[in-house]
């Protein structure tokens, strides 16, 4: 068996890799974005502070009921500030489940929906007022 | 310039890569039967929406999201057997259990009975089995290494990164124009394309190379639900709740707040006290006509919204008709889609 050009082309596309699958569990918002393609965790769904994902984000990967008690995590304009109601922006790592931000606490009221594996630069109505969140998955 | 969320790393290690050299020349296990056709079509019509906005004509609700993602996992399974795996849908859910309106607090008497502020058990986000991802996608021959693992990951997503590239971070913004995907390598003679399996089913359903998102619907839609949160009529009808529920001996603001502060409130289940108070609540959005006054406003606001803007709304209106049209051929094609 020889290695051919076009196995090489996926093992290098491989090596790219951040090493996903064999990084410990991730937790939630200890201020790493990431998705999880290899466990029944959720790849996460990421606030950030400012608009166009940008300035501090903190990272979710389960379904939570009320953004109160966390703050924005990893280092950048708004760190240490707190989650609820004030994030501006939203990546949803997960490449299989839409992720929804709920306006209320307890998933009520509207929610503004990111589908698998893309962003809001700046989200809605949840602009400055998300409170929970939550994914559907197929 | 890809959008970078955390640092790449790792150099190509030469053990691994003749994991996956071996990993691409297949194994010799049977594949599992694939989803099973249905031998009758019979057209899926999705049930009405307990509140049907204006813009609902151009904006997917969770129940359309969620027949639009089934399909795609359909033709994501399809797509994993022609390199040959053996994917397939395992339908373990229904389609129709998605998280219930809550537009305005409970909204029908029979959640309050049955589920007090909490939604049925299957979909409840408080329920543990409800906080880890299942997907129906399913294979018997799941990958045993973290070779195995990678060589799957970029079959099925094109990538196994964290890294969210420009197109992903477009994808939401609306239809993006259909381009054939890059070639990033091959697997057992087919070439891989970014984005994968995962990316191919998504473009198949929704038609374009944007998301299933309708950007301008959603913006109208919930711009609509906040200006009608600040509407006199909207109000009053709120104080009036307000008060009823104090009669009562409930003391809420807003229907949003209403049973956050039960000690059930974070746990999986309602109890007899969470349920009454529920109950209480649903009696008063009825004595208050709450529901009718508060989503009749946010129609208004929507209305107006839309006359501003017409040609956007029909692109996003014929785009999620015809998405959605894609999305039920596939389910009534396919035997136990639809239930």
């Amino acid at each position: 068996m020889h290695m051919k050009k076009s196995a090489a082309l996926i093992v290098a596309a491989a090596a790219i890799a951040t090493g996903a699958s064999v990084a410990p569990a991730v937790a939630q918002n200890d201020g790493r974005c990431t998705t999880s393609v290899s466990s029944n965790l959720f790849g996460e769904l990421c606030l950030y502070y400012n608009s166009g994902l940008s300035g501090s984000h903190a990272d979710f990967n389960v379904p939570t009921r009320d953004h109160a008690g966390y703050v924005f995590s990893s280092s950048g304009s708004g760190q240490g500030q707190p989650v609820k109601n004030n994030a501006a922006s939203a990546t949803n790592l997960d490449p299989d489940c839409t992720a929804s931000i709920y306006y209320n606490s307890g998933w009520s009221g509207p929610a503004d929906y990111i589908p698998a594996k893309s962003s809001v630069s700046r989200l809605n109505n949840t602009y400055n007022n998300n409170a929970s969140n939550h994914w559907e998955c197929p | 310039m890809p959008v970078s969320l955390r640092p790449r790393g790792r150099a190509i290690v030469p053990a691994a890569a003749a994991a996956l050299l071996l990993a691409a020349c297949g194994t010799s296990a049977d594949p599992a039967p694939p989803e099973r056709p249905r031998t009758t079509a019979q057209p899926v019509r999705l049930p009405e929406p307990l509140l049907e906005r204006p813009v609902d004509t151009a904006r997917l609700s969770p129940l359309e999201l969620a027949a639009v993602g089934r399909a795609e996992l359909i033709e994501r399974a399809a797509c994993m057997r022609r390199y040959g795996f053996d994917d397939r849908v395992r339908f373990t859910r229904s389609l129709y259990a998605t998280l219930p309106d809550r537009s305005y607090g409970v909204m029908t008497e029979e959640e309050a009975r049955r589920h007090g502020y909490h939604m049925a058990p299957d979909v409840d986000p408080r329920v543990p089995a409800n906080q880890k991802k299942q997907t129906d996608l399913v294979t018997s021959r799941p990958p045993r290494t973290a070779a195995d693992r990678r060589v799957r990951a970029l079959v099925l997503y094109g990538t196994a990164s964290d890294t969210l590239t420009e197109a992903d971070a477009r994808r939401a913004d609306g239809p993006q124009p259909l381009r054939e995907a890059k070639v990033i390598g091959t697997y057992k003679d087919r070439p891989v394309r970014e984005g994968g399996c995962a990316e191919e089913a998504r473009t198949r359903i929704v038609g374009d190379g944007g998301s299933e998102r309708n950007p301008v619907a959603m913006r109208i839609y919930l711009n609509g639900f906040a200006q009608a949160q600040k509407d006199p009529e909207v109000r009053r009808a709120v104080k009036a709740w307000s008060s009823c529920m104090a009669r009562k001996g409930y003391a809420y603001d807003s229907p949003l707040d209403a049973g956050t502060d039960l000690p059930t409130a974070r746990g999986p289940a309602p109890d007899a006290r969470e349920k009454t108070v529920a109950r209480a609540d649903m009696a008063c959005k009825h004595t208050t006509r709450l529901i009718e006054v508060w989503s009749a406003a946010e129609a208004r606001h929507e209305r107006r919204a839309m006359a501003g803007e017409k040609s956007a709304l029909a692109a996003e209106t014929a785009r999620k008709k015809r998405m959605l049209e894609r999305a039920l051929k596939v389910l009534a094609t396919t035997e136990d889609a639809a239930s």
